[in-house]
């Protein structure tokens, strides 16, 4: 406090004794912290020396001192090296715990996924296929059926048209109704056609279906190293990649069409 | 185009290698073998005369890819017209089969005038 300010002459003295213990707080707490720095000083240096000590073992051992070497091994197992151990431990106890408590957090879905999810998702996929393969299995041999009659209708209108030439048939079977017919077969061959081209389905997504059946797989295979890792028991183990198509590298370039390829076709002088 | 043609077919989708089959049948081709990936293919090629190979990309046990570098490598097989037809469209795979030496290549899902304009093609370059 500044006496200049002072216009009570009592309290100078009051100030004075709160100075005094406020100072001697403020040494109390500097004498505390310094301590505490030589305190934790002490164990860096403690650390330091540590290190310096494996150091000369392990330059002792090298050098075939074992008189030296001995005595640094009897040195750690002094109280220096307790410490150091009994850290070691408060770390290996916090690792521990730590993957104790992943396990615990993985358990009930993590372990279930590569035992019953995985796989059935692989099952339920291949069955997409299997109906989709039958379906246009199905469609193809109804097709394949109709062509074979389209076939025969075809010959038969050639016939017609030969007879009609040469007047062996009813005048009502006129050269427009043998166009009509000639008209209709051949509509219904390209729509036949275009019925099985269109089955094209089940193979351009059943290979996309593969492919995600091979990446499940994967998957389930990594998910069980995992749970390995971790200790957790596996009832079934990753299912070995049957058929499995190549995965497709992450930086590729896609074409669009047909026409994008005929131009890369082009430049290849295709 | 010659009808007697043998013809070798690789997918392992019997979808697709009965289309191609019917597409093949309705350009006029009859002579028409199938096989289900590039290892039986590449059997059938050493056992039997084929004139023609249509085979798709990606295929368990031995791809297209590696049929057609198989063929290639073929002192008695080398020469042979192949078409890759498969859904493969990135620009990276048409390169390198072209590298690998493929005739000619379409993308999935392709019509019948591309198959037949394609090998149309084929044909005039190897008789030219």
């Amino acid at each position: 406090m500044n006496p200049k300010h002072n216009l009570n002459p009592a309290e100078p003295e009051i100030n004075e004794v709160e100075k005094d213990k406020t100072l001697q707080e403020m040494e109390r707490a500097v004498a505390l912290i310094f301590n505490k720095i030589l305190e934790e000083g002490n164990r860096i240096k403690g650390f330091m020396g540590i290190i310096e000590d494996v150091q000369a073992l392990l330059e002792s051992i090298i050098q075939g001192d074992i008189e030296t070497a001995e005595k640094y091994v009897v040195k750690f197992t002094g109280l220096g090296g307790k410490d150091l151990f009994v850290e070691v431990g408060k770390i290996t106890r916090k690792l521990h715990d730590s993957i104790k408590e992943f396990q615990d957090t993985i358990r009930p879905r993590l372990q279930d996924m590569p035992i019953n999810e995985l796989p059935q998702a692989n099952d339920k996929l291949n069955w997409v296929i299997q109906k989709t393969e039958e379906a246009a299995s199905r469609t193809i041999s109804l097709v394949e059926k109709h062509l074979l009659y389209l076939d025969k209708s075809s010959s038969l209108i050639r016939c017609l048209e030969g007879w009609k030439r040469e007047n062996r048939i009813p005048s009502e079977l006129d050269r427009g109704s043998l166009d009509q017919l000639l008209l209709m077969n051949k509509e219904l061959s390209k729509d036949l056609m275009e019925i099985m081209l269109a089955q094209d389905f089940q193979d351009l997504t059943g290979q996309i279906i593969k492919k995600v059946m091979a990446l499940i797989a994967e998957i389930e295979s990594h998910l069980v190293q995992i749970l390995r890792i971790f200790g957790l028991k596996m009832e079934s183990v990753a299912r070995p990649e049957k058929g499995e198509r190549p995965r497709r590298p992450v930086m590729e370039t896609v074409v669009s069409s047909q026409s994008d390829v005929d131009d890369i076709l082009k430049q290849f002088g295709f | 185009m010659n009808p007697k043609m043998k013809i070798l077919v690789v997918d392992d989708f019997t979808t697709m290698r009965r289309i191609v089959r019917n597409l093949l049948k309705q350009l006029g081709y009859e002579n028409i073998e199938e096989a289900e990936d590039g290892q039986e293919a590449f059997s059938k090629l050493k056992n039997d005369k084929f004139h023609f190979i249509i085979s798709d990309w990606n295929m368990p046990h031995m791809t297209g890819i590696e049929l057609l570098q198989q063929v290639r490598a073929d002192l008695e097989l080398k020469t042979l017209p192949f078409l890759m037809v498969t859904a493969e469209s990135e620009k990276e795979k048409v390169i390198e089969a072209i590298k690998s030496g493929v005739n000619n290549y379409i993308i999935k899902p392709f019509t019948a005038e591309i198959l037949k304009e394609k090998m149309d093609k084929i044909f005039e370059k190897v008789n030219a």
